[in-house]
């Protein structure tokens, strides 16, 4: 661990990780505040459209199981939605792409590997600023859900009650849903990581580690659509460990998940370590 | 202890080796000079040493460690200005250089002179330098924390001569302090001029390595002789090799002693001579042209 590198690619990346941390924070509060005043609708809408079902789960990337739909699993979705995927894998990759495979590129990687300093070090301080950063993605996106649900209202339609949407909101299981994202973004990060190891050409391996994410998004879509057919090929798929609807539902984390993509992860994250440390810098 | 020292060093790409057994040592003190024409395998070999590189035979050490090995042990007395500077463009010169420090973890008590000797705006971006100021950043940044090694890939590169002169004497202080320079170039006169010892590498091999003088005694002269009406010399003496002939004058190259030259000059009816300086310019064309006759001295 090099805390120069660690602070110089926490200050490289500064710009990019706040305007990400402020974008998920401002989308989950609208979120919030939108699902609030749409809720009751949706949820009958939701009701009447069986058929629809499939389609919805493709579309926002969730099983959402067919079952009842709460302001609870909307809260879910908030976390599953593409423009939080978007935004923090964007973020990931862009960091994860920018010390290993973006110092070769743009010719900086002499002046960085010259000094004495391991490559393991580097690739580590590296590895730690995103670790952190995934972390505060997680939070951003719950704080938004908090922030939504301390400024929105809902009425019970039972007693025509008005109260904060907060107060109805099980925190603890979003917690969970966090928990999940996180090691999500964790491996993510660490396929991101060996792509950028295993290139010397930035763009090549933004492309490759796009293409790899987009199968992702597309195996749940066709999961939706097709699963008598995709059931063979999703677990290829990092969505096919996230499931926040599923979460809340349950209560509890999905252990199994949480290991095949912890362990994607760090095998992905140790291939890269280990290709990086013997790989010969071009000039 | 040698500052640096390769045992067979190789290095190959695929099919190509662009690097063959390299044997070479280089004192500590030394201003040592390393020539060769673009793809000798000056920077590959410098590549290696910095650990940018893996060598695929052989083995180079920087004062007793291995360069792969033991690289941050290797590293941590080195000073570096790679051949194809880049930095990053959105810090300042002085962030670079506190940014390099802090990595460093040592101190740099020589960047404050050095920085007002080569006369760098430290407060600008990166991105706003010069190549010329870049190329100061890129020594201050190799120079400021004292080194016992400094390693620098064609350091001379947008310096005016201003600044050239600088650079000469910093590096001139630098091996009187018992300090070792290794200075790549491919530009002859600068290295005649600063370097003690030299080595020449062309496609990948040693063809080369002895002090400048002792070079410089093997130096081939320009030599210009007049002969008299039918006084040209039907054959040349041994050492002499003919670059032109314009009626009775004789234009050639020199590689013997100057006692043999006189005495064969001595011989002919000759009514005019110039014999120049010996030319090291030419004795280094000679080994970036073809494999020298001589042995490479250990």
């Amino acid at each position: 661990m090099s805390s120069a590198i660690f602070w110089k690619t926490a200050r490289d990346s500064r710009a990019i990780l706040i305007c990400g941390l402020l974008g998920i924070l401002v989308f989950e509060t609208i979120w919030v505040i939108a699902i609030s005043n749409l809720a009751p609708q949706l949820i009958q809408l939701w009701k009447g459209l069986e058929f629809m079902h499939g389609w919805f789960q493709a579309l926002l990337s969730i099983d959402l199981g067919g079952g009842e739909i709460s302001l609870n699993s909307f809260m879910g979705i908030g976390l599953v939605h593409p423009f939080l995927l978007i935004v923090s894998w964007g973020a990931l990759i862009t960091h994860c792409t920018r010390v290993t495979v973006g110092e070769v590129d743009r010719g900086t990687a002499d002046l960085l590997l010259s000094l004495p300093v391991t490559r393991g070090a580097a690739y580590v301080s590296t590895t730690l600023v995103w670790v952190a950063a995934a972390a505060l993605f997680c939070l951003a996106a719950l704080l938004g859900l908090w922030i939504g649900g301390q400024i929105a209202t809902i009425e019970d339609p039972a007693t025509g009650d008005v109260a904060t949407v907060a107060s109805g909101i099980r925190f603890r299981r979003l917690w969970l849903v966090a928990t999940n994202l996180y090691v999500l973004l964790l491996a993510v990060g660490g396929t991101a990581m060996m792509v950028s190891c295993f290139s010397n050409r930035r763009p090549v391996a933004v492309g490759v580690i796009l293409a790899i994410l987009l199968l992702s998004f597309l195996i749940n879509f066709l999961e939706a659509l097709i699963p008598e057919i995709m059931q063979y090929f999703t677990f290829l798929g990092f969505l096919s460990y996230y499931r926040p609807v599923e979460i809340i539902r349950a209560g509890h984390l999905p252990w199994g998940h949480l290991a095949v993509l912890a362990a994607a992860g760090l095998i992905t994250w140790s291939i890269g370590l280990w290709h990086f440390a013997r790989k010969d810098i071009p000039a | 202890m040698n500052a640096i020292e390769t045992n067979g060093l190789g290095k190959s790409f695929g099919h190509t080796a662009v690097l063959r057994d390299l044997s070479l040592r280089v004192p500590p003190g030394c201003l040592f000079g390393f020539l060769g024409p673009n793809g000798a395998g000056k920077s590959t070999t410098i590549r290696i040493l910095l650990g940018l590189l893996r060598a695929s035979a052989g083995s180079a050490a920087i004062f007793g460690h291995d360069v792969w090995q033991q690289g941050v042990a290797a590293r941590s007395g080195v000073g570096y200005l790679p051949g194809d500077l880049r930095f990053y463009d959105t810090l300042t010169g002085a962030a670079t250089l506190d940014f390099l420090a802090a990595a460093r973890r040592h101190p740099c008590p020589a960047r404050a002179r050095l920085v007002e000797r080569f006369g760098l705006p430290l407060d600008r971006r990166v991105r706003a330098y010069s190549s010329g100021m870049k190329q100061k950043l890129g020594l201050v940044a190799a120079m400021m924390h004292e080194p016992r090694l400094l390693i620098l890939d064609e350091p001379t590169n947008a310096l005016d001569p201003l600044v050239r002169g600088v650079l000469y004497e910093e590096l001139r202080a630098v091996a009187a302090a018992g300090r070792t320079v290794l200075f790549s170039s491919h530009t002859l006169s600068e290295v005649e001029e600063l370097c003690d010892e030299v080595a020449i590498l062309r496609d990948g091999e040693l063809v080369a390595r002895d002090r400048v003088a002792a070079l410089r005694v093997r130096a081939p002269r320009h030599v210009e002789i007049l002969f008299g009406p039918d006084g040209y010399p039907e054959l040349l003496p041994e050492g002499m090799h003919q670059l032109d002939r314009r009626g009775q004058r004789l234009v050639a190259a020199w590689t013997g002693s100057m006692p043999d030259l006189l005495g064969w000059i001595g011989r002919h009816a000759v009514e005019d001579v110039t014999i120049g300086p010996p030319d090291l310019s030419d004795l280094f064309m000679t080994y970036y042209r073809q494999a020298p006759p001589a042995e490479v001295p250990a």
